[in-house]
C-alpha cells in the first residue's frame, strides 16, 4: 500500500550537555507518519519526547539523523529557512502559553497567516474555518483570559490549523487541563484526522488519550518502540 | 526586620539591569554635582567681595564696569564728597579703568578682568594685601592675583603680552578669595595708553564707617552733579553674584528636572524587580513578615541602589571637574567638589532612591499571599 | 511584514502600561529639557544675531575679549571710506539698555542718519524718516521693540537709567534685517549723553558690488596695522555670533548636558526594552516556533521601542512649547523653531534606536527551545 508519508524521520540522535554530563534523550529514533494518522508518542517524564518533537519539528537540529516533512529534508536546513517552512507546513500546539494575552481569539489565529503573503479576504475566510472547525466561532472576540484553559487550547489548535500545514505537532495539550476538557481536545484531534484528512502528532504521558490515535510509539531508551516497553520484540 | 545580606543580594541577582539603572543615576548626580559646583565657584568670590564701608561709583545706567565711562574730572567732585576716609590728608578715591582681556599664555587662553589702579590703590582696598613684590607701578609692571597666579603658575619676574604689549609680573595680590584674586592689576597710566581710553571706569571709594557708606550713595545718587551712580560696596557685588547665579541656577535647574528622568529609570528598575519576585514576596509573608516590613525593604534597596550610584557620580563628577572651563566671571576657576556638592550629591540620590521605590514598594506591600506564591 | 505586525506591537507596548509610560515620560524629560534649553538661548540670542547680515561688514577693534566694549575715534569712518572698494560706510556707537518692568535689554545705536541709510538700506515710511532726521532727540524702534514694550509713535520715552529722553519719530516695518530688534538714535546726541564725544563704537561697511568682501576685510584692517588703535574688520553675521558668544559662554555645559541626559534617557529605555523582552521569553520562543524569524522579531521590538520613544519625543516637544511659548519676557514665541522641533525628534528617534537595538538583538537570538522549556 503506498501510503503518502508526511513525516518520514530516521536516526535522530540528540545529545545535551548539562555541566560534565551529557545526556541522550533520543538516539537514532526512526519515525514515519502517514497523511491523516494520529500518531501518540508516549513515555514517562524526561524520556526525550518531547525533544523527539521539538526535532520533527525543525526547531533544534538533531547531531545526526535526517528528518523530512511533506518531501523536504529539513535537517540541512537554515535557521531562516527553518522560521519559513514552519510558517506554511507546520503546525504547533504546546502544553502552556501558546497564546498571545493582549490578542482576541480571532487575532491569535490569524497572526501566522500575516506571515505568509495572504489579502486580508483570505486571512479572514482561513481564521474564521479554523475557528469553525474547533467550534469557537461564538467566542471569538475573546481574550485569552477571558477563556477557559480548554477554550485556549481549542484557539490554539485552529491557530495551528489557520495555515494548513502538512503536519499538527502537538506537545502535552492536554496536560494542563481538567479531564472533560481534556477529552474535547482530543475529540477534535480526532476529527481533524478521521474527517479532514490532517496529520497530526501528540505527545502525551497519559494513556487514556494516547486512547484517541491511530497508533501509538512508545520511547525507550532513546527510540521509538511500537508496544510499551517490558515486552519483548523492538521494531524498526 | 529583613536582613541586610538579602537586601544586597537582591542586587547582586540580575546585574545587568542594575548596572544600567546604576549608570544612569549615576550620571545624573554628576551633572547635578558639577552644576553645583561650578554654582558655588560663580558665586561665591562674588558674596565675599566688597565691604559695607566701601562704595562703587559707576556711570549712570552702565551694564558692566567695561561700558561705564566717567569723564575724569569728576574725581574732583568725589573727592570732596562727606565721609570719604583719607590718609596723610589723600583722599581714599581709587579712580579705575577696567576692562576684559585674553590672556593668552602657553596654549592657555582665557578672559581676564584688567584693572587699571592708581597708587591710592593700596591704602583704599584694605582686604587686599600683597603676596609678593610690589603694587603696579608704571612701567608696565602687573600684579596678578594669587589664584591666577597659580593657575597659570606665574611668579614675580614672568613675562604677560597683555592688549599688544609686554608686562612683566611685578607682585601677587593676595584678597583671601575675593574676586580681585582672579584679576590682573596695572598702572592705570599705562592701560590707558595701552588702550587709548580717556574716560574712568569706576572709582571705589573708602569710607569711614557703613553708615558713611550709604550716606555718601545717597548724596551721589540724588545730587546728580554728574550722570554717575553709587552703591555700596556689599550690595554691588552681591548682585553681581546674582547675577552670575542666575545663569548658574539655570544649570542646576536643568539638572533638577534630569533627575526626574532618572526616578523614572529608578522606578521601572524597581517594579520590575518586585514583579519578578513576587513568589518569594509571598514566602516572606507567609512566614510572618509584615507587609510594612516588605514595603521597607524594597524602598531600602531601591536607595541602596542609589546611593551606590550616587557615589560613583560624585567620582565621575570629581572626573570632570578637572576639565578646563571657561566659567564664565571667574577667570581661574577652581571647581571642585566640597562637602556641599556631596551632601548635596547624596541627599538627591536618597531622594531618587525613596521616590523611584516607594510606589513598586507600595505594590510589594499589597501582594496577597496567595497571588503571589502561585506565580 | 513588519507593517501587518502593526496591531500587535501596538498591543504589546501597552502590556505593562506603567512601564511604558515611564519610558515614555524619561524620553519626554529629555527632549524636553533639550528643546526647551535651545529654545530659551535662540528666545535671547535671536534679537542679535536672527537677522545679521552676510553682505555688510564690521570694524571693530582688534583684541577686545567682549566685542561691545570695541571702541574707535570717530575719524576712522572717514579713513575706511576712502578705502578702494568701500561704496559707503557709517560710524555706530552702540550701548545697551534696560527697559521697563518686564527688564526688556535693548541695543541702542548712535548714528548719523544719511550716512547710515547708505550702508544699511531699509525700508521705513518716508514721514518718519524726516521726522528722525531733523529731530537730535527722535529715534526710531524696529517694529519687534514696539510690540515687546508697547511704545507708539509719538510717544516720549524715557531711558531712565541712560538719562536720554527721546521721542519716537517711527518704527521700522519687518523686511528681515537685525534693526528690527533695535533702536535708532543720534550719534551727536547719545555721544554728549554717554560722555563720548569723537568715539564710536564700530563702523559698519558696504562694499562695493565689484568688491570681494574677503579682500575688502584684509584691506581695512592693513590701513590701520599702524595706527594706534588697530582693527578687525568680520561680517555682519560673525560680529552677532560673537556678541552672543560672550553673553553665553555657559552654552557649553548647558549643551554637554544636554547630551548627557540624552544618554541616561536611552539608558533608562533600553532597560526598560530588555525587561520586557525578558519577562516575553516564552512567547517569543512560541512565536518563533510558528515562524516568526529572528529578523522579524528583532524588527518587532525594534518597531515598539520607536513608537516609546515617537511618544515620549511628542509630549516632550508639546510640553516645551507650552512652557516657552507662554513663559518669560524676553523669550520669543519663534523661539522653538523648525530647527529645534527637528532636532528634538531625531533625538527621540535615535533614543529609540540605540536603546532598542540591543533588546532587540537579543530577542531575536534567543533559542527557541530554550524558551519552550517547560517542566514535565
Amino acid at each position: 500500500m503506498s501510503r503518502d508519508l508526511v513525516v518520514q524521520a530516521s536516526g535522530l540522535t540528540k545529545t545535551y550537555h548539562k555541566g560534565d554530563i551529557a545526556i541522550t534523550p533520543v538516539d537514532g529514533a526512526d519515525i514515519d507518519v502517514a497523511a491523516g494518522e494520529l500518531v501518540a508518542i508516549m513515555g514517562p517524564s524526561g524520556s526525550g519526547k518531547s525533544t523527539l518533537l521539538h526535532l520533527l519539528g525543525g526547531l533544534d537540529k538533531p547531531d545526526q539523523g535526517s528528518c523530512s516533512i511533506g518531501g523536504t529534508d529539513i535537517t540541512s536546513m537554515s535557521e531562516r529557512q527553518l522560521c519559513d517552512f514552519r510558517a506554511t507546513n507546520i503546525g504547533f500546539v504546546f502544553q502552556v502559553f501558546n497564546l498571545i494575552p493582549v490578542l482576541t481569539a480571532r487575532e491569535n489565529i490569524d497572526l501566522p497567516l500575516r506571515l505568509l503573503s495572504l489579502s486580508r479576504e483570505r486571512r479572514q475566510q482561513q481564521t474564521e474555518a479554523a475557528l469553525e472547525l474547533v467550534g469557537l466561532a461564538d467566542r471569538a472576540d475573546h481574550l485569552p483570559a477571558q477563556l477557559s484553559g480548554g477554550e485556549e487550547q481549542r484557539v490554539a489548535i485552529a491557530r495551528a490549523l489557520a495555515t494548513d500545514p502538512k503536519v499538527i505537532l502537538a506537545d502535552e495539550p492536554t496536560g494542563n487541563l481538567d479531564e472533560d476538557s481534556g477529552q474535547l481536545v482530543m475529540d477534535i484531534l480526532q476529527t481533524l484526522t478521521r474527517d479532514y484528512g490532517k496529520t497530526i502528532v501528540v505527545v502525551t504521558h497519559d494513556s487514556q488519550k494516547a486512547g484517541y490515535a491511530d497508533r501509538v510509539l512508545f520511547v525507550h531508551k532513546g527510540r521509538l518502540v511500537t508496544e510499551r516497553p517490558g515486552s519483548v520484540r523492538e521494531v524498526a | 526586620m529583613i536582613p541586610f545580606k538579602y537586601i544586597l543580594g537582591g542586587l547582586q541577582r540580575r546585574k545587568l539591569r542594575t548596572v544600567m539603572t546604576v549608570t544612569g543615576i549615576a550620571m545624573v548626580i554628576a551633572i547635578y554635582a558639577v552644576m553645583n559646583a561650578i554654582s558655588t565657584v560663580m558665586v561665591g568670590g562674588f558674596q565675599a567681595t566688597g565691604a559695607p564701608d566701601e562704595v562703587v561709583v559707576q556711570q549712570a545706567g552702565a551694564m558692566m564696569a567695561e561700558f561705564s565711562n566717567i569723564d575724569r574730572e569728576a574725581i574732583a567732585y568725589v573727592r570732596t564728597l562727606p565721609g570719604v576716609s583719607s590718609r596723610d590728608n589723600q583722599p581714599l578715591v581709587s579712580p579705575e579703568l577696567q576692562l576684559t582681556t585674553v590672556l593668552q599664555r602657553d596654549g592657555d587662553e582665557r578672559d581676564v578682568n584688567l584693572r587699571g589702579v592708581t597708587d591710592l590703590a593700596a591704602d583704599v582696598y584694605t582686604q587686599v594685601s600683597l603676596k609678593q613684590g610690589q603694587w603696579p607701578a608704571t612701567g608696565y609692571q602687573a600684579t596678578v592675583g594669587v589664584a591666577l597666579a597659580n593657575k597659570l603658575k606665574l611668579d614675580v619676574g614672568s613675562e604677560l603680552v597683555i592688549e599688544n604689549a609686554s608686562w612683566t609680573v611685578a607682585g601677587i595680590l593676595d584678597s583671601s578669595g575675593r574676586i580681585y584674586d582672579q584679576e590682573i592689576w596695572v598702572h592705570l597710566d599705562d592701560l590707558t595708553a595701552q588702550t587709548n581710553r580717556t574716560k574712568y571706569s569706576s572709582f571705589l571709594i573708602k569710607t569711614s564707617s557703613p553708615e558713611a557708606a550709604a550716606a555718601l550713595t545717597e548724596e551721589v545718587n540724588s545730587a546728580r552733579r554728574y550722570p554717575i551712580s553709587a552703591m555700596r560696596a556689599d550690595t554691588f557685588f552681591a548682585l553681581q553674584g546674582q547675577m552670575a547665579g542666575g545663569i548658574a541656577d539655570i544649570g542646576s535647574f536643568l539638572a533638577t528636572i534630569i533627575v526626574f528622568g532618572a526616578v523614572f529609570g529608578g522606578m521601572n528598575t524597581m517594579y520590575s524587580t518586585v514583579a519578578g519576585r513576587r513568589r518569594e514576596i509571598g514566602m516572606l509573608r507567609a512566614i510572618g513578615f509584615r507587609p510594612r516590613v516588605i514595603l521597607g525593604a524594597v524602598v531600602l534597596e531601591s536607595v541602596m541602589l542609589a546611593l551606590i550610584a550616587g557615589a560613583i557620580g560624585l567620582v565621575l563628577g570629581a572626573f570632570i571637574a578637572l576639565v578646563p572651563m571657561n566659567v564664565p566671571y571667574v577667570a581661574a576657576a577652581h571647581v571642585s567638589l566640597g562637602w556641599n556638592e556631596i551632601t548635596g550629591a547624596l541627599v538627591m540620590s536618597t531622594l531618587i532612591g525613596v521616590f523611584g521605590g516607594l510606589l513598586p514598594a507600595i505594590q510589594a506591600a499589597r501582594l496577597r499571599i496567595v497571588n503571589a506564591l502561585s506565580s | 511584514m513588519l507593517t501587518k505586525m502593526a496591531p500587535f506591537i501596538w498591543k504589546n507596548i501597552w502590556r505593562n502600561k506603567r512601564r511604558s509610560i515611564l519610558i515614555i515620560l524619561g524620553i519626554a524629560v529629555a527632549v524636553f529639557v533639550y528643546a526647551a534649553l535651545n529654545a530659551a538661548v535662540n528666545g535671547l540670542t535671536f534679537p542679535i544675531k536672527g537677522t545679521a547680515s552676510s553682505q555688510i561688514l564690521n570694524v571693530r577693534e582688534a583684541g577686545r575679549a567682549q566685542v561691545l566694549a570695541s571702541k574707535l575715534p570717530e575719524i576712522y569712518v572717514d579713513r575706511v571710506r576712502a578705502i578702494d572698494g568701500v561704496q559707503a560706510a557709517a560710524g555706530v556707537l552702540t550701548d545697551i539698555a534696560i527697559v521697563g518692568t518686564a527688564r526688556v535689554h535693548i541695543f541702542l545705536r548712535g548714528v548719523q542718519p544719511d550716512e547710515y541709510r547708505l550702508v544699511e538700506d531699509f525700508i521705513v515710511d518716508d514721514i518718519a524718516w524726516e521726522n528722525f532726521r531733523s529731530d537730535r532727540r527722535a529715534i526710531l524702534i524696529g517694529h519687534r521693540l514696539q510690540s515687546q514694550l508697547g511704545w507708539n509713535i509719538g510717544d516720549q520715552i524715557d531711558l531712565g537709567a541712560l538719562g536720554i529722553r527721546a521721542v519716537i519719530a517711527g518704527i521700522v516695518p519687518p523686511q528681515g534685517v537685525d534693526l528690527e530688534n533695535h533702536l535708532l538714535i543720534h550719534q551727536g546726541y547719545f555721544q554728549n549723553n554717554r560722555g563720548l564725544e569723537g568715539q564710536i563704537s564700530y563702523i559698519v561697511v558696504r562694499p562695493a558690488p565689484s568688491a570681494s568682501p574677503s579682500e575688502l576685510r584684509q584691506l581695512i584692517d592693513d590701513a590701520f596695522a599702524y595706527s594706534p588703535i588697530t582693527t578687525e574688520t568680520a561680517s555682519a553675521q560673525e560680529f552677532a555670533e560673537e556678541i552672543v558668544n560672550d553673553f553665553l559662554d555657559f552654552l557649553v555645559y548647558l549643551k554637554v548636558m544636554g547630551v548627557i541626559a540624552v544618554l541616561i534617557t536611552m539608558l533608562a529605555a533600553a532597560n526598560g526594552l530588555a525587561m520586557s523582552v525578558r519577562e516575553r521569553t516564552r512567547e517569543i520562543g512560541m512565536l518563533k516556533a510558528i515562524g516568526f524569524t529572528p529578523s522579524l522579531i528583532c524588527g518587532m521590538v525594534l518597531a515598539e521601542s520607536l513608537l516609546l520613544a515617537i511618544v515620549g519625543g511628542f509630549v516632550g516637544l508639546g510640553f516645551a512649547w507650552t512652557i516657552v511659548g507662554t513663559g518669560g519676557t524676553a523669550m520669543e514665541v519663534l523661539a522653538l523653531d523648525r530647527n529645534i522641533l527637528t532636532v528634538g525628534a531625531a533625538l527621540a528617534l535615535g533614543v529609540g534606536i540605540l536603546g532598542g537595538i540591543v533588546p532587540a538583538i537579543n530577542a531575536a537570538r534567543l533559542k527557541t527551545i530554550d524558551c519552550l522549556h517547560v517542566v514535565g
